[in-house]
């Protein structure tokens, strides 16, 4: 008998000495904004607060279904089918969302028990006052005895704005769940991505840069009120790296602007790109419909140079990784010469099937949900 | 009337009209039903939330942070959270913001002789927009949002002033034109500020002029509850002279009432803590409007009475509307919303069952 207790005891004392490791287990890293934050494993529930790419990046790592509770990765707009997060992690569409920024429920994303909270703080249109984001953290860290916060930043929290913040956010998730290898791989890939955009605008002078205009159609012109077109200037959404594409905005400014048929005329920009639309525009629209005859005197209208981003901007969270494409879309319809040799619809399903494993079916599903499906309609 | 007068003096009872339906005693009863019902709302509002507490722990942690007991440092560290650092001061805040924005109203309707003011005509809400428009978008020239807030918020209320007065008076037609020239002088200067401000800024901006008690913590209740209730208590001692006021200035000087004088003081307490509590939260529309109102059909033109009902009606019925902004959805809700949708019915059924005019 007394045997038999000594057998269990070594047994459970062997059980115990193997399970304690992963039971016991805490690592420490420091977040982007300077926080040490101490993990417990196994991570196994997550919330991810603000708008941007964390969810894209951990279904990227293969770990989206620990999300279970997201604050704006799924859709809220009308008009949006789904979200490209809400496209690679089913699931997510059913979680609990919890509200973009001062939405936010911070006692709903305490009732959800996570393991960790990870805050993704957007600093897109040149701004510096991040007031919100700061007093979010602030109430986020009440929590830190019962689970860490991890605050990452865009890359339009550098300035200027920068895909390296993008990476070190691949970087610090990749270290977090224990994925640091397939991080490297996500991110060798975008680098790879971008650096075939740095090399095709390099040497650009500047008197060889076309007038780009960005902007998003609010409304057909007799709905408009004057008001045709939302125009986003340098450093802004699908305008954050100008040092890589090497365009030149045909506007000027420095904040959003609308602006009227009669402005976009004078402007008169070389290419049009669209951005996010809810109302599904597409760019021919803009040289057919009637609606836009007041404007369908634009140098950019008339020779055929209207581009889109499609659904990539304006709400972040609504895209993924996909920052090197929308470069190429943008490198492309300003410079066509120096990338005739590159289909971006075809670069883009690489994209999608490389970085999140999707199949030849769900790159070109995603594609149509993202409003890129132009691309291969018009070769592009 | 000559009853009403019969065992008081003259100017306690000038509020008391043909068709009062309670007595004094009546009046004090309901201001007593009303204080029961703050206590109830809020006794309610710190149990509810995403985060399942029972109401026994919710009441152990209240207990054990107020008496410092040792139970508190044991006690699940997440629920004293929840409970203590994010629900409770939120609640506090919500009653304190209803309070000042009810009495603040009930205060300038009487001033005023006018059912239509609210708390913001003399231009509180634009100048305190404008102050944090000016604090979001210039953040490197101001201290705080807050502070910003509150200085143009009050700024505002003393150029109405200031523009308004002639000969050693304000006629009052002069000061609320005067509050709505500024109103939408400083309203068309937010839009300027957001027209040149940036996304993030921009997105601030509209976030701020929404109001609410996202970020609600005890800093903020420490700072707007002793203005508010100062000011609440100052202005409540004024209620009879607040009474003498709002049957017109001649009558007012007949009575021996300077009405330069207490108009001053009653409007400077009222924008004192309209801005405070603005400043802290943004604009929340409806509470200075409907409350003094509802106040008024139930317990008539008094503003012995009709101050203190309103206030604490304006605390339950904000905490109310708060509880439902964080609890209706997974996510917050816009708490002007709420007070919107809920208060414009509940003023129609009484303007439809009590419709009488108090102010005739």
């Amino acid at each position: 008998m007394r045997k038999a207790i000594l057998v269990l005891l070594a047994l459970a004392s062997i059980l115990c000495l193997g399970s304690m490791p992963a039971m016991c287990t805490e690592k420490t890293i420091t977040d982007m904004e300077g926080r040490t934050v101490t993990v417990s494993e196994p991570i196994e529930r997550v919330v991810t607060a603000g708008e941007t790419k964390v969810p894209c990046i951990m279904a990227a790592l293969g770990v989206g279904d620990m999300i279970v509770g997201t604050g704006g990765a799924t859709p809220k707009t009308s008009g949006i089918i789904t979200t490209t997060p809400g496209f690679l992690i089913p699931a997510i569409n059913n979680v609990t969302n919890l509200g973009r920024t001062y939405e936010f429920n911070v006692e709903g994303a305490a009732a959800l028990k996570p393991n960790l909270i990870i805050f993704e703080a957007d600093c897109a249109g040149q701004g510096d006052s991040i007031n919100n984001n700061r007093q979010l953290i602030e109430k986020l860290e009440l929590f830190n005895k019962s689970f860490p916060l991890a605050v990452l930043k865009n890359g339009a929290c550098a300035n200027p704005p920068s895909p390296d913040n993008i990476y070190r956010e691949i970087e610090i998730l990749g270290w977090l769940f224990d994925k640091q290898a397939k991080a490297k791989e996500i991110v060798d890939f975008l680098k790879e991505e971008v650096e075939l955009v740095k090399q095709r605008t390099d040497g650009i002078k500047e008197e060889e840069k076309p007038k780009v205009l960005f902007g998003n159609l609010q409304a057909w012109s007799s709905t408009s009120k004057g008001s045709l077109m939302l125009i986003t200037p340098d450093y802004d959404c699908a305008t954050l790296y100008p040092g890589i594409t090497k365009i030149k905005n045909a506007y000027p400014g420095q904040t959003r602007v609308s602006m009227s048929a009669e402005q976009l005329l004078n402007l008169d920009p070389d290419v049009i790109i669209l951005l996010y639309n809810k109302q599904e525009w597409k760019a021919e629209d803009i040289r057919n419909e009637t609606e836009y005859k007041a404007i369908q005197e634009m140098k950019a209208i008339k020779n055929k140079r209207v581009y889109s981003t499609g659904q990539l901007e304006l709400y972040r969270s609504e895209a993924g990784l996909e920052f090197p494409i929308e470069m190429l879309i943008e490198a492309k319809a300003a410079y066509p010469d120096r990338f005739k040799d590159i289909n971006v619809g075809e670069q883009l399903a690489k994209h999608y099937k490389a970085l999140y494993g999707l199949t030849d079916e769900q790159a070109k599903d995603l594609k149509k949900c993202m409003l890129l499906d132009w691309m291969d309609e018009e070769g592009f | 009337m000559a009853g009403c007068l019969k065992d008081s003096s003259l100017l306690e009872d000038l509020a008391c009209e043909e068709g009062d339906e309670f007595s004094i005693h009546g009046k004090l009863m309901i201001l007593i039903a009303l204080f029961a019902l703050l206590v109830l709302t809020s006794s309610a509002a710190v149990v509810f939330g995403a985060y399942k507490i029972s109401i026994a722990d919710v009441y152990s942690i209240i207990l054990s942070n107020l008496l410092h007991l040792s139970e508190a440092q044991n006690m699940d560290s997440l629920k004293d959270i929840i409970v203590w650092d994010l629900r409770l001061p939120r609640v506090l805040l919500a009653i304190t913001v209803g309070f000042a924005l009810a009495a603040a109203g009930a205060t300038f309707q009487g001033c005023f002789r006018n059912p239509l003011v609210e708390p913001y005509i003399l231009g509180i809400s634009s100048g305190a927009a404008f102050g944090a428009a000016m604090g979001i978008v210039f953040h490197q020239f101001f201290f705080s949002i807050q502070l910003s807030a509150f200085l143009f918020g009050s700024l505002a209320v003393i150029l109405a002033y200031g523009i308004a007065r002639v000969n050693k008076e304000t006629p009052t037609i002069t000061l609320i034109l005067a509050g709505v020239i500024l109103g939408s002088l400083f309203s068309a200067a937010v839009s300027i500020l957001k027209y040149i401000s940036n996304d993030s800024a921009l997105r601030e901006i509209v976030f701020w002029l929404m109001g609410g008690f996202y970020f609600a913590s005890w800093s903020d209740v420490a700072l707007v509850t002793p203005v508010v209730m100062l000011s609440f208590l100052a202005m409540w001692s004024l209620g009879w002279k607040l009474n003498v006021l709002s049957m017109g200035d001649d009558e007012a000087r007949g009575l021996g009432v300077n009405p330069e004088k207490y108009k001053l003081i009653l409007i400077g307490l009222a924008t004192l803590m309209t801005s405070i509590a603005v400043s802290t939260v943004g604009i929340i529309a409806w509470v200075g409007l409907m409350m003094p109102h509802a106040t008024r059909m139930i317990l008539g033109p008094d503003h012995r009475f009709v101050i203190p009902a309103s206030a604490m009606l304006g605390g339950s019925y904000l905490l109310i509307c708060d509880t439902m902004a964080r609890t209706l959805t997974s996510s917050e809700i816009p708490v002007g919303i709420i007070t919107s949708l809920l208060g414009a019915p509940y003023l129609i059924y009484l303007l439809r069952t009590r419709g009488k005019s108090v102010f005739e």
